[in-house]
């Protein structure tokens, strides 16, 4: 037909059941995992600790690496308050507390590093192991700070407590374009021993609540040939922290049920979940894989279990020999574009990895395993563990939910 | 499970598609295939064996539409397109050819279900339900060569070779609680391949001075009907938009994700039409014929392989009956109405359709009947024997679920006339 020009109305019957495509379901079972511990690193993790933890967990300190550049505007940089017009009125660190209201009148501790290059710590990389106070007994005491709140304003709106600190007297070791070594970072310690954990906001929290330094300014011009000046409006500049990290140190506890796997950021257990099964599945060829629920099921009180876990493929091959110990450092390389996430809730997680599957499928990706782990929002003074033994209905299950033509 | 139709019948989704029957309004108004004369006394555009009484080379052109109305499920669908293009050229009355180019079979179709399928899964309901679009069919581009055996006798051969395409699209919709999503599958159809077609025509015999023409055809395959067949990766349309973009999954672009291409198929010996013919013409008066045609299709191919982009059903035999009479225009028209062809007649076409996917996998046969009238005229006009068809079938299709169907078909035609091969004076 060269031309086909049609006028589409009505209906007629037609048996389509047996016709096209389908949809079908696969259980994969015999799911096996282990858990492996590294030095507990809380660079991602939204909240900045301090203080001892009832099992035994100690946050001695946390440092910060300012922006040199604002996030307000007009946008300017700290190397701009160098120049002679601008007059600094003030300039504080701030810290946001966790908590809407102040539980603690404790003190705390500001330091800097006027002397150091601007390489004290790595947030993805510095814990416990290789970043210790006595590494950091350099440090330059920069003032004291507590907690303060301000009352309410006339819109209601609650303002969090917050810890400043008046950094305006070494303001300009940060602005300062001559030093070649310039370091803008400082760190925030407890003047005493906290018995408990207190929390405060990390720049993963977002820009609102992230530590801060915030400077008031303004800004001198010369307007006539007498050589008068005259001030003009005061303006405020904020420089976010762009790294921050709370050292953590775990206790001596260890947890070896062999059928049960942990995880826990403080602990810093992590586990590779292996689906031996995945490879011998007999998906069809061009399968699109609807959904697939990877779920797991909590030891312990269900009433403590909602937490996010988070689950991304391995992409390199590693033997179970390699994860044994205290590892320094986490030798797994996952895919970071393939994270499913999700919440524990009522004992139970399911985790969706449609995704790592259907890409396993096309052959794009090999089945190395899981790497297993809580969220960045999660406690990290809280250890989990899930059933990974042969345990009939509570064992690990895989149900994946797929079309075929 | 109960469906929605959209476009043409629903035998448009069946195997290849709706089978061209009159491809022109001649052949149209007198219900026949083709095989005995029904353009004008003695000549039929598709039978090249007629070819060689043609006095002026022609260039025909026909449009045709097709309207299908049920009364049992009250529906009315209407379509319509450019049905043949067809150029002869007589060669001194010996010879005569011919190309052209006509549908072999059309797809139109939706098919959208108005049941569902529940499924329940570790405490999950899943509804599914389905919907099947497809769209395009199978053209012929014909050569035709017609020859003189004898004074009486005539020969013809047509080489159809078939090419086209069609597509076919399987919305898959599943809905969990809140979610509804639709999973589409896209397939697509590549055909050629080239029929050969013999036919011959005799004028021998006759009842006293009444002329009996007789004429015969087979028509098999000369290579044989290939089908490409792409398979496409399903995907989940995710912003619902019932096209493959980025919002979609697997996700079309990216590194490491785009999905395999697609899978292509070579499916081979997939039609194997086989058709013999036979009919006469009897001169009633100096206009007046009456003609009789049987024809008998069939698909010969092993029926084992499915065809991948129809329904569970395919049409894999035909017997074609018609019987009609003809009022021809005079040659040399002394009255207005001499100058007009009338065309009548009745027939009769079974369908066999082989359903291949039966729910106990055994392919279960179920036919389908059309019996229909048909009229028609054509009006010649110029020195050169131009004409305009007009040609209508009203038919009443039932089959094992529903009789109460009438297709009507219409064709016009134009056929333009001119000498070719003559030396012409020069103007003075």
């Amino acid at each position: 037909m060269f031309i086909i020009l049609s006028c589409m109305e009505d209906t007629v019957t037609v048996d389509l059941m047996d016709d096209g495509m389908y949809h079908d379901t696969l259980y994969v079972r015999e799911i096996t995992g282990f858990t492996y511990q590294t030095p507990p690193q809380l660079g991602n993790s939204t909240l900045l600790y301090f203080g001892t933890d009832s099992n035994g967990f100690q946050n001695p300190f946390a440092l910060f690496r300012v922006s040199n550049t604002s996030i307000t505007t007009p946008v300017e940089t700290l190397d701009s308050f160098v120049d002679t017009t601008i007059e600094i009125d003030s300039a504080k660190f701030i810290l946001t507390f966790n908590e809407d209201s102040i539980t603690t009148d404790m003190i705390f501790d500001l330091f800097y590093f006027p002397d150091d290059g601007d390489s004290i710590f790595s947030e993805s990389k510095s814990n416990y192991l290789n970043l210790t106070e006595n590494d950091l007994f350099h440090g330059v005491f920069v003032g004291s700070s507590t907690l303060s709140q301000q009352e309410p304003d006339s819109l209601i709106t609650t303002s969090f407590p917050t810890l400043s600190f008046d950094i305006a007297h070494i303001f300009d070791a940060f602005s300062d374009t001559s030093n070649e070594n310039i370091n803008r970072t400082v760190m925030v310690k407890p003047q005493s021993n906290l018995t408990e954990v207190i929390a405060f906001k990390s720049s993963e929290s977002g820009f609102t609540f992230a530590p801060q330094v915030k400077v008031f300014s303004h800004e001198t011009t010369f307007v006539d040939s007498t050589g008068d000046s005259i001030v003009v409006d005061t303006i405020s500049h904020t420089f976010i922290s762009a790294d921050d990290l709370s050292i953590i140190i775990p206790p001596d506890i260890i947890y070896e049920n062999p059928n049960n796997i942990y995880l826990g950021s403080g602990m810093a257990y992590k586990a590779v979940l292996q689906i031996p099964n995945l490879d011998s599945i007999s998906l069809p060829q061009q399968a699109t894989i609807t959904k697939a629920d990877l779920s797991f099921y909590y030891t312990n009180d269900t009433s403590q279990s909602n937490f996010y876990l988070q689950i991304q493929p391995i992409i390199d091959s590693i033997s179970t020999a390699e994860l044994q110990g205290l590892l320094l450092d986490d030798p797994l390389i996952t895919e970071p574009s393939l994270i499913a996430v999700n919440l524990s809730s009522n004992g139970k997680i399911s985790l969706n990895i449609r995704e790592y599957l259907q890409l396993h499928h096309f052959g794009y990706i090999q089945n190395q395993g899981l790497k297993m782990e809580v969220a960045n929002t999660v406690s990290p003074f809280n250890t989990y563990s899930f059933f990974i033994g042969n345990l009939d209905s509570l064992a690990p299950k895989l149900i994946i939910h797929y079309v075929a033509p | 499970m109960t469906s929605l139709c959209y476009g043409q019948d629903v035998y448009s989704a069946y195997g290849v598609g709706e089978l061209t029957f009159a491809p022109n309004a001649a052949v149209m108004g007198i219900g026949s295939s083709g095989l005995m004369p029904s353009f004008q006394e003695n000549i039929s555009l598709s039978n090249p064996s007629t070819w060689l009484g043609i006095p002026f080379a022609y260039l025909s052109v026909n449009y045709g539409g097709t309207q299908i109305k049920d009364r049992d499920y009250d529906y009315n669908n209407v379509f319509s397109g450019l049905n043949q293009f067809q150029f002869i050229l007589p060669i001194k009355g010996v010879y005569a050819v011919g190309i052209g180019f006509q549908p072999f079979s059309s797809q139109l179709y939706s098919l959208g279900s108005d049941d569902i399928y529940e499924k329940f899964i570790e405490g999950d309901t899943l509804i599914i339900n389905k919907a099947i679009n497809g769209s395009g069919g199978i053209s012929e581009l014909i050569f035709s060569l017609g020859a003189k055996l004898t004074e009486k006798e005539q020969l013809g051969l047509k080489l159809e070779y078939l090419f086209g395409s069609n597509r076919r699209q399987t919305v898959f919709n599943i809905e969990e609680g809140e979610h509804d999503l639709d999973y589409i599958y896209n397939q697509r159809n590549i055909y050629n391949g080239t029929l050969i077609n013999g036919y011959f025509s005799s004028h021998r015999l006759g009842f006293g001075s009444r002329k009996l023409r007789l004429s015969g055809s087979v028509k098999t395959v000369l290579h044989s009907v290939r089908i490409n067949h792409f398979s496409f990766q399903p995907f989940e349309d995710s912003n619902g938009n019932g096209f493959y973009d980025v919002a979609d999954y697997p996700r079309p672009s990216g590194v490491d994700s785009i999905p395999p291409a697609a899978i292509d198929t070579i499916l081979s010996n997939q039609i194997s039409p086989f058709e013999y013919a036979f009919g006469f013409d009897l001169e009633l008066t100096e206009m007046i014929h009456a003609q009789g045609e049987f024809s008998s299709w069939s698909d010969l191919t092993d029926r084992e392989t499915n065809l991948t982009s129809g329904l569970n059903q395919r049409v894999v035999a035909y017997q074609h009956f018609n019987m009609g009479i003809i009022r021809f225009a005079r040659t040399l028209p002394r009255i207005w109405h001499e100058s007009f062809h009338f065309r009548a007649g009745i027939f009769q076409r079974a369908y066999e359709l082989d359903n291949q996917l039966s729910s106990n996998g055994q392919a279960e046969d179920y036919k389908i009947n059309d019996l229909g009238i048909s009229i028609g005229f054509g009006i010649k006009f110029g020195v050169t024997k131009n004409q305009i068809d007009f040609g209508l079938n009203l038919i009443n299709r039932s089959d094992s679920y529903n009789s109460d169907k009438l297709v009507t078909n219409f064709n016009i035609g134009i056929s333009i006339g001119d000498l070719w091969f003559v030396k012409r004076r020069v103007k003075k």
